[in-house]
This record gives structure tokens, C-alpha cells and sequence, in this order.
């Protein structure tokens, strides 16, 4: 890659960090409950529709690792979500026009989904055996992910295209005339 | 020009990295998580781009999340302070080491009582305790039984340090541990010829048996209908060492039970996975051992390292924990506990070279062991080890799977308690406080929970100061001036 290349990285990294914490801040703050958005997969999600061949991959990389920085999640847990949803992208885009907010949306709360049940998946495999009354507990408290996939599909609704324009990002995948 | 197998390769190299991600997420091999937390090193950097919003949520926080200004901490030394009076860890250690005492007279008789607190189980070797007298390890010598209270728990099997006081406990649940026992009280024609023996030692039941509290097994028994329930006692009269061993004459084992085969065992009084905080060496009288040091607290040897969050929350609610700006290079271990204004926070969980992974005490599947002091009992509760099952959504209590040995069923029942930190696992101090709780205890019997209560202020839990925030160090690591 040539210099001027790695710059735009360089801000994707940068964007995707302060997304992530804006999230946990958030979270921390209690002010959404457990509807906050996903926003670091949004942003994935949001280039990797605009972006050429194997780049499109790439993003997910970068945001994964930026989430790692704000998650106690296992990294490779992290990245193997991320990197999944980009791929779905990259397969159904060209069945479907992802860039229309209705398709955006419906992927970004489809993949916010699953990225959610994976991780819970994986840390229910970590548990302690526990009697069925208190796995009842822990799964009522742990509350399921739809609504996180149902505030991401509403901030790909309202922002994912302003997320793709973010400054210095449109420089990943605009194509030169 | 590229050939027709490179290009069918091509769309296969994405899943075959999305496969060894999803693989390395599932069975993380020791390995390549070693690397991975290497490589993520430079991750603090990443963390330090949030600082923004740090402290904008710092600004924003609300007079009860902060701490008062009499209460804040400016160095190690009044923090430590601070959680020394907080954790009331004097008098509550006391008051543990007690618990272990023997209560019965004719079982302190012509022996000396040494107490001792499990510091850890050695990795890998779970009926092993790692123990710590209250001074060094004089008149302490290899086979010597170790009690807990009026029960039998095992024998010291080595001596590790001899200046520090630390030793080895073999407990009665290790597969090569045997002790004579037996049972008295029997109906007359069982006792005709004198008293039943038998040796126990070992878990019974079939391998991998699910019970929350294994049973003992019996070997050898001298008659072989037996009526279930009734009690049994030490008995060494018969080994070789008689004299040393003997000393645990007359202490309990347990009921004579049926495992899951229909074979004979002992359902034991103690929890021996994780209830043992204190436990006592019995030493002969007139042996080189007359008298035993107060307990030092294990919170005031300085191994306190002041640290700064990265963040205040994951970005998954369903997750608790936080992110802090120390790691690997500042002395942090995995399994290191988090305080702030005298309260635990959380467990390290993941330590990279300048940054670490904290879990809090509420996040789903983290374990403690635990000593609750309930309003309406004089003597403390050990709880032994309790699973975090997350926040309820109804009331914002903190939920906490409890296996109770011995709760039977009965009418549910709800006791308020304080509830701190216990001993017997390494990295954590016994003493430390949770906060308030309730230990319920259900109709059923297994069904038994401990509920953290949100703190009052902010109605949350572990609520952290962010200028108040300490991780205790290792064992090795230099006192922080």
C-alpha cells in the first residue's frame, strides 16, 4: 500500500475506537438499557457493502480490534463475529442492494444478532455446571440479543450512511473515475 | 498471469480464517492465546483514544457514585487504610479462625491446636490446601492430622516453608487419603463383637457422578449391613502410627450413606471443595509448639498498585467488567482483585503487557468464595464458593448460584447479611466486602441464592472511583511505597 493509503485506516481505526466508546459510555451510563447499538459492527457493515473484493474484509479487522480494546470478550471471539458479518455482506450484496437503508438495516440487526447469540453461546460454554433452576436465573438476567439487533438495524437505518461518510472513510471505498 | 487453481484457492482463504477464529474462540489452545495477548499489547493505545468520553462520564457523575472527600485516597498507605477498616479483616478473620476451633473438650485434650488459613489449592491438585500458620512451622511434623472444628479434614502431607509457616494439607477427598474410622451407637447385635471399622478415603459414586457435594468412600468395612445415617468418627487405634495419627481420635467424618451404586459412603459435614477457610493442625502436647501469633491481615503488606479504568463498562450489556491501565509490566497477574472505597470490584481476567481485562463481581459465571455475617447469627457464615448468574432485571439485585451443603428443604427463608470475601483461593484475600445481601435459602433443596444488593446511591453494582481504584499484587511483587 502506498502512504497516503494507510491514512484512511489510520482514521477508520481512530472512527471505530471512539464509536466503541461512545457504546460502552452507553452502557456505562445506563441511560439505553440493553437497547444500545452495536455501533462498531454498523460501521463494519456500512463500508463493507461499498467496498471492492477482499478489502471489504479488511474493516472488519480494524473495528474488531478496536473493540477488543473496550470488551472483555475473547479477541478471537470478537474478530470471528465481525469478520462473519463481513463476509455475509460480501455474499448477499450482490443478490440485494445493501446500500438501500431498508436492506442495511435488516442485515446490520440480522448480524448484531448473531454476533450476540455467539458470544452469549461462548460464554455459556465457559460456565460452571449450574442446576436447571439457576440456569433459569442466568438466562432470564442475560436477557437475549434482540435488542441489540433491533437498535443496530435502527442506527443502519439512521446513520449508516453518514458513518460510511465519516471524514477521511469515503477514501476506502470510493473508486477513483 | 494468474493460474485457474489460484483463483478457485481465493474465496476459501476467508473461511478457512473465519474457521480458525471461530476455533481459536471456542478451544483457545494455551499457546496461541499467550501470543494473542503479546500481540495485543499495543491495544492500550487503542483503549486511550476513549479517554474523551472517561471523562466526560467522570464529569457527569452524580454525587452518590463519588466518593466523599474525607473517604477519597491520595496514596497507598490511607487507602490501605481505608480497606483495612472497611473490610473489618481483624476481627472477622478472628472470628473465622474461631469457627475452626474445636468445640468439644475431650477432642483439645493432650493436644495443642494450630491454626492455620488455606491460602490456595496448588493447580491441578484439588485435595491439596496450601496453608499458612500464624507464625513459622515449628513443632509441625509430616502425617499430622488437620481439623476443622469438630470434623476431619486430612493430614499435613508437606512442608513448604518453613519461616513463612507454610504447609501442605492432604485432605480426605484425595484418591490415595485413608483414615480408620468408625461408627458407634450401633443396636446390639450389629455391635456383638466391639465396634464397626472401616478405613475411608477418596470420592465414591461412579465417575463424574453430578453432586454438588461429593461423598467419601468407605473401604474394607467390617460388617457390611449397615443401617445409613448413622455416625462415624476417626479411629487410627490400628495404623502403624498410631501415636501421631491417634491424635484425630473421636473427630467426625460424616453419615454412613449409599452413593449412586448402592455402595456404601460418607456424606461429609464439610464442604470440602470450597468451605474451607481455617483449618487446625493437631500437635502432641509437650511438642516443640506452645503457642500461637495473632493472625497478621493479609491487606496490609503494601502489595496494593493504584491503577486508572480505561473504561467503566463493556460495550455489551450483557457483559460487566472494565478495562484498566496496568498490565503484564506493571507486576498484574491473572485472577487479581479490584477494589474501590473498600469494596471489591472485580477479578482480572486477561492481562496483556500494559492493559488488563477485569471482570466485575456481578458478570455472569465469575466465581468467589464468600463468608457472609448475617444480622440475626453471632458467628459468621462461610458460604464457600459462589457462580454470579447476573442482574436481575425486576429488583437490580446481583444473583449468585449457592450450593448450601446440608440446606434442607423447608420453608423458603430470606436473611439479610453482609457479605465478604472468603479464603482458599489464591489472589484472593479474604475479608474484602461485597456489600449487602440476602442469602436465600429455598423450599427446595438445591435451590438456594445469594443476592448482592445494589448500592444504595446509584443503584448500581460495584460502582468505581475512578481516583479510588486499587489491584492488589502478587505474592513477590514490591510493597508499593
Amino acid at each position: 500500500m502506498r502512504r497516503q493509503g494507510l491514512f484512511p485506516w489510520l482514521l477508520l481505526l481512530i472512527w471505530g475506537c471512539w464509536l466503541l466508546a461512545l457504546q460502552a459510555s452507553l452502557v456505562s451510563a445506563g441511560v439505553l438499557g440493553r437497547w444500545v447499538p452495536d455501533l462498531g459492527l454498523v460501521l463494519v457493515l456500512a463500508l463493507a457493502v461499498r467496498m471492492q473484493g477482499a478489502r471489504a474484509l479488511v474493516p472488519a479487522v480494524c473495528i474488531g480490534l478496536a473493540r477488543c480494546a473496550f470488551s472483555i470478550d475473547a479477541p478471537a471471539a470478537i474478530l470471528a463475529g465481525y469478520f462473519a458479518a463481513a463476509l455475509l455482506a460480501l455474499a448477499l450484496r450482490s443478490a440485494f442492494d445493501l446500500q438501500e437503508p431498508f436492506f442495511a438495516a435488516a442485515l446490520a440487526g440480522a448480524c448484531a444478532l448473531a454476533c450476540a447469540q455467539w458470544l452469549r453461546w461462548l460464554r455459556a460454554h465457559e460456565l460452571p455446571s449450574l442446576p436447571p433452576h439457576a440456569r433459569a436465573l442466568l438466562d432470564d438476567a442475560s436477557a437475549g440479543a434482540l435488542p441489540i439487533a433491533l437498535a443496530s438495524a435502527l442506527a443502519a437505518l439512521c446513520a449508516g450512511r453518514a458513518l460510511a461518510h465519516l471524514p477521511g472513510l469515503p477514501a476506502l471505498w470510493k473508486t477513483r473515475p | 498471469m494468474r493460474s485457474m487453481g489460484t483463483r478457485a484457492r481465493r474465496p476459501w482463504i476467508p473461511l478457512a480464517v473465519l474457521a480458525l477464529l471461530a476455533w481459536c474462540a471456542w478451544r483457545p489452545p494455551a499457546r496461541v492465546a499467550a501470543l494473542a495477548e503479546r500481540a495485543l499489547a499495543p491495544m492500550r493505545a487503542l483503549s486511550e483514544l476513549g479517554a474523551p468520553f472517561e471523562l466526560a462520564l467522570r464529569a457527569a457523575s452524580r454525587p452518590g457514585d463519588v466518593a466523599a472527600a474525607e473517604t477519597s485516597a491520595e496514596d497507598a498507605l490511607s487507602a490501605q487504610r481505608a480497606l483495612l477498616g472497611s473490610a473489618q479483616g481483624d476481627a472477622l478473620r478472628a472470628e473465622l479462625a474461631a469457627l475452626a476451633l474445636p468445640t468439644r473438650p475431650e477432642l483439645v485434650q493432650g493436644r495443642h491446636c494450630a491454626t492455620a488459613e488455606v491460602l490456595e489449592r496448588p493447580r491441578g491438585r484439588p485435595d491439596v490446601l496450601l496453608v499458612r500458620l500464624s507464625s513459622d512451622a515449628r513443632g509441625i511434623e509430616l502425617g499430622l492430622p488437620v481439623v476443622h472444628g469438630d470434623v476431619y479434614v486430612g493430614r499435613v502431607s508437606a512442608l513448604v516453608d518453613f519461616e513463612r509457616g507454610l504447609l501442605e494439607v492432604e485432605l480426605v477427598t484425595a484418591a490415595e487419603a485413608f483414615v480408620g474410622a468408625r461408627i458407634e451407637g450401633l443396636p446390639a447385635p450389629l455391635a456383638a463383637d466391639g465396634p464397626v471399622r472401616m478405613t475411608v478415603g477418596g470420592l465414591s459414586g461412579a465417575r463424574g457422578a453430578r453432586r454438588a457435594h461429593p461423598f467419601l468412600a468407605v473401604h474394607n468395612p467390617s460388617e457390611r449391613e449397615l443401617p445409613v445415617g448413622v455416625h462415624l468418627s476417626v479411629d487410627e487405634t490400628l495404623t502403624r502410627d498410631a501415636e501421631r495419627a491417634g491424635l484425630a481420635n473421636g473427630y467426625a467424618l460424616g453419615r454412613l450413606a449409599q452413593d449412586e451404586r448402592g455402595t456404601l459412603a460418607v456424606e461429609p459435614l464439610l464442604d470440602y471443595r470450597s468451605g474451607l477457610f481455617n483449618v487446625v493442625v493437631l500437635c502432641p502436647q509437650g511438642s516443640a509448639r506452645t503457642h500461637e501469633a495473632p493472625p497478621q491481615s493479609p491487606l496490609a503488606d503494601g502489595r496494593w498498585l493504584r491503577v486508572r479504568p480505561l473504561t467503566r463498562a463493556d460495550v455489551d450489556p450483557a457483559r460487566a467488567g472494565l478495562k484498566l491501565a496496568a498490565g503484564a509490566r506493571n507486576g498484574v497477574r491473572e485472577g487479581a482483585v479490584v477494589w474501590s472505597r473498600g469494596r471489591l470490584i472485580g477479578r482480572v481476567a486477561r492481562v496483556y503487557a500494559w492493559s488488563c481485562d477485569v471482570r466485575a463481581v456481578h458478570d455472569a459465571g465469575l466465581e468467589l468464595t464468600v463468608v457472609a455475617r448475617v444480622a440475626s447469627e453471632d458467628r459468621p457464615r462461610v458460604l464457600g464458593r459462589i457462580v454470579a448468574l447476573g442482574v436481575e432485571r425486576e429488583r437490580g439485585h446481583a444473583l449468585f448460584h449457592w450450593d448450601a451443603l446440608g440446606a434442607a428443604p423447608g420453608a423458603a427463608q430470606e436473611l439479610a447479611c453482609e457479605l465478604f470475601t472468603g479464603a482458599g483461593e489464591a489472589g484472593l484475600p479474604p475479608g474484602i466486602p461485597l456489600g449487602a445481601g440476602l442469602l436465600g435459602i429455598g423450599a427446595e433443596s438445591g435451590q438456594c441464592l445469594v443476592r448482592l444488593l445494589p448500592e444504595s446511591a446509584s443503584g448500581r453494582h460495584a460502582p468505581l472511583d475512578a481516583r479510588d481504584l486499587w489491584l492488589r499484587l502478587p505474592e513477590g511483587a514490591e510493597p508499593v511505597p
